[in-house]
């Protein structure tokens, strides 16, 4: 486990005692002619560390699941002369029961020594591995990649052209954004600054 | 946002609520469902120190079979997605008041406020403070468009579900207003201006939607849309075709909905029908025509490019679920 005490105490998001991982395998039907996806099954398996109340763990799984599919599928800020367009949960995509698939939960319990009762989390981490679940299941379906989200199905379709017409059947970011990050700033905490 | 403060009126007969509207002239707005009307109240897109409910009169909620079909304007959209009367070629009227919105929402909103609704954009439904941060909009009073800023007209769009279905039944509606009443062809109703897309004149209710006989009509209506509940649609399409004992198509009508600012017809894909077996040929020729007559604007949900591409595919499916069809 890292070290919890050191020269960046209060300089890191997101360092913890223990990290959770989690496996999702997507089962999709995508409409060649509308680039429209329906998202059939979702079995995801969580290393939740230990489910204390595995009731509430699976239903957080299902919940993480369900924003991974919005934000693969519809989930975007969009913008009008400068105004943010998706002022309202109208506006702003989210699923409704209607596109939520079938969900196979598997809690995986491999009793960190880090975490409390061995215990690790169940709170967002299964979204992450859905979203690239749900483009490569794409991919298989149609044969296309699409390197951004939410997958619209004009994005689809725009990659369905370019394969029919010989050409690399991807759409999205060619390239990454160009950044340096800045050297990490070191501050001490309060007991260190004490004359 | 909350609503702003209003007399509600409750008439008991069409009579008494069309002397009320005369009465209360522009500052009176009509509410049945209000599914559409609040919002709009509380985003101050409508401005109605009056309101005048609909729902306590009986004679806007009945049926009458007439060799055609009349339906009350006050028929709900979960009746009518039920409805009893309304089978062969009529069933695609049920089937459009089914995919309208959300259950919640069909369970108040009504025929004749769909087939009123407002046009929609994406510059203009919003709140208030977000509407005159951009500085206003032609629909809002304005005498600018958003999104065609040099053009000198509205560019909202249509997005009634029923109206595209009705027009290709060839659907009249009956207007009543205390000065009497008229029957006009819905064809008739809806002007190509987003900000005034109505020909109902202010004091005039819709009583009541009409629809001729049957006769050997086949009719469907598909809806694109990103989800499967609540999303107005972005594309709307109401087939309606005749075929003879040969299989000829002899009738054929094609509404577009969602597209411009009022249901447009599909005229060249519909010629391309007539008189001619009604086959795998004559619609994937039809389908392909019926995407010119479609111009989708930038102010709604998915890309114009898109939406106009799936009218030839939308139009295609829906000839070819009537071709599957029985008589």
């Amino acid at each position: 486990a890292p070290d919890l005490a050191g020269p960046y105490k209060g300089s890191g998001v997101g360092p913890s005692p223990a990290y959770s991982f989690t496996a999702a395998v997507v089962e999709l039907d995508c409409d060649p002619e509308t680039g429209m996806i329906e998202v059939d099954q979702v079995w995801v398996a969580h290393d939740v560390g230990r489910a204390i109340n595995p009731l509430l763990a699976i239903g957080q799984t299902e919940g993480s699941v369900y924003m991974a599919l919005g934000e693969a599928l519809m989930e975007e800020l969009t913008f009008r002369n400068g105004l943010l367009e998706s002022t309202s949960l109208f506006d702003y995509k989210s699923p409704t029961v209607l596109e939520m698939p079938e969900v196979h939960t598997y809690l995986i319990e491999t009793i960190d020594p880090e975490g409390p009762f061995g215990a690790k989390e169940a709170g967002q981490g299964p979204l992450l591995p859905v979203i690239p679940a749900v483009a490569n299941a794409l991919y298989d379906a149609v044969g296309v990649r699409i390197d951004e989200v939410p997958i619209t199905p004009d994005k689809v379709l725009r990659a369905l052209d370019l394969a029919a017409k010989g050409k690399l059947g991807r759409f999205g970011p060619k390239v990454m954004p160009a950044f340096a990050f800045r050297a990490p700033v070191r501050v001490e905490s309060p007991g260190e600054s004490l004359p | 946002m909350r609503l702003p403060p209003f007399t509600y009126l409750r008439p008991r007969e069409l009579g008494e609520a069309c002397a009320l509207l005369a009465e209360h002239g522009t500052e009176a707005a009509l509410v049945a469902g209000g599914t559409d009307l609040l919002p709009k109240l509380k985003r101050q897109q409508i401005v109605a120190r009056v309101l005048i409910g609909l729902q306590g009169i009986e004679e806007l909620r009945q049926t009458r079979a007439n060799g055609g079909l009349s339906i009350g304007a006050g028929a709900r959209l979960c009746e009518l997605a039920a409805h009893p009367a309304l089978e062969g070629p009529y069933a695609a009227l049920a089937r459009a008041a089914g995919l309208i919105a959300s259950p919640q929402i069909r369970n108040a909103g009504t025929l004749g406020g769909n087939l009123c609704l407002d046009t929609r954009c994406d510059y203009y439904d919003h709140t208030c403070d977000w509407r005159e941060a951009l500085g206003g909009c032609m629909k809002a009073g304005a005498d600018v468009c958003r999104l065609a800023s040099g053009g000198d007209r509205c560019w909202a769009i249509t997005t009634s579900d029923l109206a595209p279905v009705a027009l290709a039944l060839e659907a009249s509606v009956r207007l009543v207003s205390a000065d009497g009443e008229r029957l006009l062809p819905l064809a008739d109703m809806y002007r190509d201006d987003g900000a005034a897309h109505l020909n109902k004149a202010p004091g005039e209710i819709l009583a009541e939607l009409v629809l001729p006989p049957a006769d050997g009509l086949r009719a469907t209506y598909l809806k694109l849309r990103r989800r499967g509940s609540i999303d107005f649609p972005l594309l709307g399409v109401a087939a309606a075709v005749r075929l003879d004992e040969s299989g000829t198509c002899t009738d054929a009508r094609i509404v577009l909905g969602a597209v411009a600012s009022l249901p447009v017809r599909a005229p060249a894909a519909e010629q391309l029908l007539v008189g001619r077996a009604f086959d795998g040929d004559a619609i994937a020729e039809a389908a392909q025509a019926a995407a010119a007559s479609a111009k989708p604007m930038d102010n709604t949900d998915l890309s114009p490019a898109y939406r106009k591409r799936m009218v030839k595919v939308y139009v295609g499916r829906a000839l070819t679920e009537l071709g599957a069809g029985e008589g």
